[in-house]
């Protein structure tokens, strides 16, 4: 550290132009003091007449001790003995050394022993000396600038822009397969918070010196990019759940009560023809999807799981834009009721298409849904897709009289939304539509699931005058004692949930009566969907079903398919 | 009075001696004046009578340095025949080389 300290005040002094010390030593005064006649001009002199003289300033000023001019015939302890002792100690062997020589020999001699540069006896011009002392603190000092730009100050790793660099250059230097890893401790600001930053920094410094000697037996670096995070890029090691299981150990013994837990991504045996930059990435990929898994605490990268990654984060960033571009379209599935002689159009699903510019075509919705309601822009786009329906209804209405109603998505994050009540209101004021002209569906498991908060959502918006289809009935896990107390109008049970298989037949058919008996209980018809072939619609009218959706009856299509059905009256 | 003229005659390069003294005239006279002084010219004499040949050879050495470094040519050529059987050294009567090397301090001290 006091190196470090005597290094920033030469930064300081280059900006700010002060004189840098220089030494002199050599047993002859009138030597002496015409190299201090030379260089005194530049430099602020200090003078010695013997090796032991000089190591005793040199120990006591390296701080500011920029060079050390020196002879090496000298008594007590001559010039040589000095230069091996100031070498031997960190603190001064930074110090550059120019040796006054007077013979060849000894020129080879002095470099090879540590000196880094000589000037002739009798003493060259005074230019001569004068650039060649310059050159040398020079030289010192930026490969010190260098050094300490390169290693970060805390844990003495490198820092990522050399460590990529020094990556480049041991695939040059090692053939072979390597691994890029990403290690990361898990929840750290949270190890901050309960015990403080010092014992945080803590951590990070034992981690980094487990981590540099694990690296160092495999030929391999290691950096801290940032706060709690470290890449190693090591030639490629076969068991890396070993190795973890070892860090992990480790770390823990090392740092007692404090649990502290690792998370390692790894990418093994990097494609060398992407850039480093990318490898590590992909190391950090693995690593965050470690992240999410709490039994293992390490993955490795595979392309299939980026690639999807890739995707999904490609559908997220064009969403927005996909919006303003009214690139979501709706389709709309009609149902039908089979409570008369024939079915009737009685009803439809509204259902969201991504007509993608980017894509140059259709996405599939199970593409995209998922990823909108992991991460709540699902929202944005029910609101969206619930303006457009409420749109059409009020043209609908308004050009056929339709008295059903059509029905949309709600998510469990818009049930979640504590403007999801102001939001439909002004949907369907905007529209001019009553709550009976929008059904809204919900899937059983966003019901059951739930807790009371969710409930008494709905509860207002049942209360509101909108019809409530629990979709996907059948499909969750709710008891027959939760069923009753859940405020809906209307059961959907997906058709896909009770695919009749050889031998099964009969069971499917009890639970599908057992379904719609107990509907009738509780007073809510029952809509089937995913109806697909003739059979199963003569089978459910046959056993009491009030209403069909599916692709026996009509696929989910664009509204002006549709309304031609709305025109047909059927 | 010491001149250039005097250190010329002497024998001394005086253009190199000034230059290595950054042209200061007076710090150059004033270190010839010094050298003129130096402990080792006795320091010298006194080792090679006690033929303590290492002692002799740093004295030797230091002088070398010195008269080098003034360019003061005659002394330094004076000294050069003495470092170098020193530095191997040679353990010989030395009584002549040194006179020689005194000889020359003298003739310098003598014009200053």
């Amino acid at each position: 550290m006091e190196i470090e300290e005597r290094k920033f005040k030469s930064i300081g002094e280059i900006v700010g132009n002060a004189r840098r010390q220089l030494l002199i030593v050599d047993d002859e005064e009138i030597n002496r003091l015409i190299l201090g006649n030379i260089m005194g001009s530049q430099y602020q002199i200090a003078y010695a007449a013997n090796g032991a003289e000089a190591l005793k300033y040199v120990q006591e000023n390296y701080r500011n001790l920029s060079a050390v001019l020196l002879d090496l015939n000298m008594p007590k302890m001559d010039g040589r003995t000095l230069l091996k002792v100031m070498k031997e100690d960190q603190r001064t062997a930074r110090i550059p050394v120019l040796v006054a020589t007077g013979a060849k020999e000894e020129e080879v001699q002095c470099l090879r022993e540590g000196a880094c540069d000589f000037f002739a006896k009798p003493y060259d011009m005074p230019e001569v000396i004068r650039a060649r002392v310059a050159n040398a603190i020079k030289m010192t000092e930026d490969s010190h600038f260098i050094e300490v730009a390169e290693k970060d100050p805390l844990t003495g790793l490198y820092v990522r822009d050399f460590f990529y660099r020094y990556c480049e250059q041991m695939d040059r230097k090692i053939e072979g397969e390597k691994d890029a890893v990403a290690v990361d401790i898990d929840h750290f600001k949270l190890v901050n918070g309960l015990y403080g930053k010092e014992f945080g920094d803590k951590v990070l410094i034992k981690i980094a010196e487990i981590l540099a000697n694990m690296v160092h037996q495999y030929d391999g670096i290691v950096c801290r990019p940032n706060a709690d995070t470290f890449l190693i890029y090591q030639p490629h090691q076969e068991d890396h759940e070993k190795h973890v299981a070892y860090l992990d150990e480790t770390v823990n013994s090392l740092l007692g009560s404090a649990h502290i837990h690792l998370r390692v991504g790894v990418y093994e045996c990097v494609d060398q023809t992407i850039d480093v930059v990318t490898r590590f990435d992909r190391a950090r990929i693995a690593c965050d999807k470690a992240k999410d898994n709490y039994s293992r605490s390490f993955e490795m990268y595979n392309e299939s799981s980026h690639r999807q990654q890739l995707e999904a984060q490609k559908y997220i960033s064009a969403m927005e834009e996909a919006l303003k571009q009214r690139e979501f379209i709706t389709y709309y599935q009609p149902k039908y009721d089979l409570t008369g002689d024939k079915p009737r159009l009685a009803g439809a699903e509204a259902l969201v298409r991504w007509q993608s510019r980017a894509e140059g075509g259709l996405i599939a919705p199970g593409k995209f849904i998922p990823l909108f309601e992991q991460n709540g822009l699902i929202y944005k786009l029910d609101l969206y897709i619930w303006e457009e329906v409420a749109r059409q209804m009020k043209i609908w209405k308004q050009k056929y009289a339709v008295d059903f109603p059509i029905s949309v998505n709600v998510s469990r994050v818009d049930l979640y939304s504590p403007h999801l009540l102001n939001e439909i209101h002004g949907i369907i004021d905007r529209n001019g539509l009553s709550y009976r002209d929008i059904a809204l569906e919900i899937t059983e498991s966003v019901c059951a699931a739930d807790t009371e908060t969710i409930l008494s959502v709905v509860r207002n918006l049942r209360d509101e005058g909108f019809r409530i289809e629990m979709d996907d009935f059948g499909s969750g896990y709710s008891s027959l004692n939760m069923l009753s107390k859940m405020p809906i109008n209307v059961l959907k049970m997906d058709m896909k949930f009770f695919q009749r298989k050889a031998g099964n037949d009969e069971i499917m058919d009890a639970m599908i009566r057992l379904i719609i008996d107990f509907a009738k209980v509780m007073k809510v018809p029952v809509i089937a969907e995913g109806v697909e072939d003739k059979e199963q619609a003569d089978y459910l009218k046959a056993v009491g079903c009030d209403m069909v959706q599916g692709y026996y009856f009509g696929r989910p299509m664009p509204a002006d398919e549709f309304e031609k059905l709305l025109q047909q009256g059927c | 009075m010491l001149s250039m003229e005097a250190l010329k005659e002497y024998g001394v390069k005086t253009n190199e001696g000034l230059a290595r003294c950054c042209n200061m005239e007076a710090f150059y006279f004033k270190m010839i004046t010094a050298s003129v002084n130096d402990a080792n010219f006795a320091k010298l004499g006194k080792a090679l009578e006690a033929h303590d040949l290492q002692e002799a050879f740093e004295a030797a050495h230091a002088l070398k340095g010195i008269a080098g470094n003034l360019a003061l040519d005659p002394l330094y050529d004076a000294v050069c025949e003495i470092v170098e059987p020193l530095r191997a050294r040679e353990d010989k009567d030395y009584t002549e080389q040194y006179k020689k090397v005194m000889e020359a301090r003298d003739k310098l001290a003598a014009i200053i």
